[in-house]
């Protein structure tokens, strides 16, 4: 299924997300090659199919080369950013969670590399009443080891979280958000000169029958 | 030297007809440029030719690398139930979605 536009009322007012289902995206940013610590970061919440998510259930979110051969195709350019490795995402009361859902990423031909798992990351459902979270990826350069922060609910969900939010906190070096946490870094070997310059944002999730739901979608540098 | 200090060659600048190209001001059409270089330290364009023109007095010098954020998208601008392959709303990319479906 390919990645749709949804437009749902919240909170009184239009909100319009890109759902993917079964799908990953890519898109290319000129923000060149100069930067220390690039953030990609989604505004989300996800749908709910009634029952755990099982089966290594694949959501990644970061830079590729290129909007070719994506983090989610049979065989990618490069990829380099964030990906759930949980075997199972358990269902809450109003979301999903593992203790140990993301962990840094790379992906070069078939080949996916991951890193230590940051801890428990919480995506929220929308079918409980919005509760919109922030999911974001610092990806600071090193040689050869890259280093990765993750921002994310990591708790039951108790506030709706808004664009306004999201992209204050997409400024700030050190997020902080009721019920999010910001993890410390793990380091990934990542080697652009062999592997392809990084310069588009890609997202992908292998489920159909949970859609994810990004409200807003956005990069920032940091340094 | 006339009224107030001026003389007659004074006259074209308090015309105030300072257009590009007229030599009373400094400019720079960047034809002289080669394509695709830095900005940082070319130092092309024509000062004025008059003795109270103003002047070039230094080379470009081109800030880059903010910081901050520098694309984002909403997608408030989408309608319901559209693809995403090719949709180009936001700020700051250089590029439209490439969807991928699985």
């Amino acid at each position: 299924m390919a990645s749709t536009i949804k437009v749902r009322t919240i909170s009184a007012a239009t909100e319009t997300a890109i759902s993917v289902a079964n799908s990953g995206f890519a898109r290319s940013i000129n923000f060149g090659t100069g930067w220390t610590t690039i953030r990609v970061g989604l505004h989300l919440h996800m749908n709910n199919t009634g029952a755990d998510l099982t089966g290594t259930p694949r959501f990644a979110l970061g830079l590729c080369k290129g909007t070719t051969n994506l983090f989610g195709d049979s065989s990618t350019d490069h990829f380099v950013g964030i990906c759930t490795t949980a075997a199972t995402w358990t269902l809450g009361g109003s979301y999903y969670f593992n203790g140990s859902l993301f962990s840094p990423a790379k992906r070069v031909g078939s080949t996916l590399t991951t890193g230590t798992t940051f801890g428990q990351s919480v995506i929220a459902r929308l079918d409980t009443g919005a509760k919109r979270s922030c999911c974001f990826v610092d990806i600071t350069k090193g040689s050869p080891n890259y280093s990765f922060r993750h921002f994310c609910l990591s708790n039951v969900p108790t506030t709706d979280v808004s664009a306004a939010s999201f992209l204050t906190q997409m400024e700030s070096p050190t997020p902080a958000l009721t019920t999010h946490t910001f993890y410390t870094a793990q380091t990934l070997a990542v080697d652009e000169t062999a592997n392809g310059t990084l310069d588009s944002i890609c997202v992908s999730w292998d489920r159909l029958t949970a859609p994810i739901e990004i409200c807003d979608i956005a990069l920032a540098r940091l340094a | 030297m006339g009224m107030f200090g001026l003389s007659l060659f004074d006259l074209p600048f308090l015309t105030n007809n300072h257009t590009l190209g007229t030599g009373n001001i400094p400019s720079d059409s960047a034809e002289s440029y080669a394509d695709g270089i830095g900005l940082n330290g070319i130092s092309g364009g024509v000062n004025g030719s008059h003795v109270y023109s103003l002047s070039w007095t230094t080379e470009y010098f081109d800030h880059n690398n903010y910081t901050g954020i520098l694309a984002s998208d909403d997608a408030e601008s989408y309608s319901d139930g559209v693809a995403l392959n090719g949709l180009s709303g936001g700020t700051g990319h250089s590029g439209a979605y490439v969807n991928h479906d699985y």
